[in-house]
């Protein structure tokens, strides 16, 4: 009786044990398997890009150059030919571009800053506030990767989409959380809603790979407003 | 004008139409190569032979071939023809026109010139010879110009902070008096006033009531 008694706490105790062991190694491997996930897509989404870039962006660059200098065609159809050419070359660049390779080193302030401007032109102020104040470093790549890319999408739908004039970029560093709030003043997402959809739902994913969140406002008067809020420190991703 | 230039671009097209273009444009001796590798050796070459380049325009990415090459992009050639002869002009010619890297080139590498590869290339190439030949001054494709501005709109949290106490009420001498017991750094009415019309030049507003609407609107306050 004793013996068998015994026996069961060790069996009980064994199985609790491996229960848990189990539960640990699920989690440790989920999240492994997560953060190459992350860098999965992030090498895939460079390598496309470079190859649209190399491969076909340049041989249209060398048509143009070739339609330009030979007598293949002329007179207007010439200037129509390569007008045509000419936009689907700046097309093609422009998806290379989107998905370029991103520098996480020290220069990653420095050229989120860049982009950001990027978006400013006569018809739209870009407002940047407190970029500085993060302390990038101690950031990890993926989540410097998915920010830049978030940030990216925004703009881009911003300039496609929104009729925005004003737009704010504010970045916070509380309570070990990265919080970066995005406000325009534009048509806002009831009216967007349709086309925004893809690009929010990309958002959406890059945040989530990196175990943040998005939270639309709708409480402003106007314009579309959305704070995305991460952990700015994980043992993973 | 340039007696001696280099060409390292890997695209035969775009190699065929620049030279051509030198040639028909530039009492120039044209070389052109599609290897980086090749490109440098060419470089040490002609400072061997006492007849060195003055001018190289390079491509910044090149496709990865069957050859083995030891130098695979146009920035690290760029670095190393630079530590071989430093005073060499050299014109970036891509269609990479991302603003970090256009910048990276003109501050860490010092390249004389950036053409993006587009319509007016042409145009911009020869503009951009010109330019460097004659003057000390750089040259970068308009379209990207205002790309790496160096000037960013930023504003920070004493910003917000001046928004928020005049969508308040408060009027510009108050607020000047409670910064000033808040120890910020700028207190004094005139520079209030200078922050004031920096925002409303920012968020694009036409007067202070414009202005504390406009962000209201937006969320900041």
């Amino acid at each position: 009786m004793e013996i068998s008694k015994d026996y069961n706490k060790v069996l009980l105790l064994g199985l609790a044990f491996s229960i848990f062991t189990s539960i640990f190694l699920f989690f440790q491997v989920r999240q492994k398997h997560r953060k190459e996930k992350v860098f999965e897509a992030y090498s895939a989404e460079t390598r496309i890009s470079r190859k649209v870039h190399d491969e076909i962006a340049n041989e249209l660059y060398g048509t143009i150059l070739f339609v330009a200098n030979e007598e293949v065609v002329s007179g207007a159809k010439k200037d129509r030919l390569i007008s045509q050419l000419d936009d689907i070359y700046l097309r093609t660049r422009n998806i290379s571009r989107e998905s370029n390779d991103i520098d996480t080193g020290l220069r990653y302030a420095v050229q989120l800053k860049l982009m950001l401007n990027c978006y400013s032109t006569d018809a739209v102020n870009v407002i940047i506030k407190g970029i500085d104040k993060v302390d990038w470093e101690k950031i990890s790549v993926a989540k410097k990767i998915a920010t830049h890319r978030v940030l990216q999408e925004l703009m881009t739908n911003m300039t496609k989409h929104s009729e925005a004039t004003v737009v704010l970029v504010d970045f916070k560093e509380e309570k070990k959380k990265i919080q970066i709030t995005y406000s325009d003043n534009g048509k806002g997402l009831r009216t967007e809603k349709i086309i925004f959809k893809n690009g929010l739902q990309n958002v959406e994913n890059r945040m989530d790979s990196i175990d943040g969140s998005v939270i639309f406002d709708t409480k402003p008067r106007a314009g579309f407003h959305l704070t995305l809020t991460y952990p700015a420190h994980t043992q993973y991703v | 004008m340039f007696r001696k230039i280099l060409l390292v671009e890997d695209i035969d097209s775009i190699s065929y139409g620049v030279t051509a273009l030198l040639q028909r444009n530039f009492d120039a001796e044209v070389r052109s190569t599609k290897y980086c590798d090749e490109a440098l050796l060419k470089v040490k070459k002609a400072i061997f032979e006492k007849q060195p380049f003055d001018l190289v325009i390079t491509d910044l990415s090149f496709q990865e071939t069957h050859r083995e090459t030891k130098i695979t992009t146009g920035e690290e050639l760029i670095g190393l023809i630079k530590k071989e002869q430093p005073r060499l002009k050299i014109i970036a010619y891509s269609v990479d026109d991302k603003p970090h890297k256009v910048k990276l080139l003109f501050d860490t590498y010092k390249i004389n010139g950036f053409v993006a590869k587009g319509r007016d290339s042409i145009t911009q190439l020869i503009e951009a010879i010109d330019l460097i030949y004659h003057t000390a001054e750089v040259f970068i494709s308009p379209q990207l110009a205002g790309s790496i501005k160096e000037f960013s709109l930023e504003i920070d949290d004493d910003d917000i902070e001046l928004l928020r106490c005049l969508s308040i009420g408060m009027t510009q001498s108050e607020i000047s008096e409670i910064f000033r017991i808040q120890h910020k750094k700028t207190s004094s009415t005139s520079s209030i006033e200078k922050r004031l019309n920096k925002l409303k030049a920012y968020f694009k507003a036409n007067n202070t009531i414009h202005l504390v609407a406009i962000t209201k609107d937006m969320g900041l306050i």
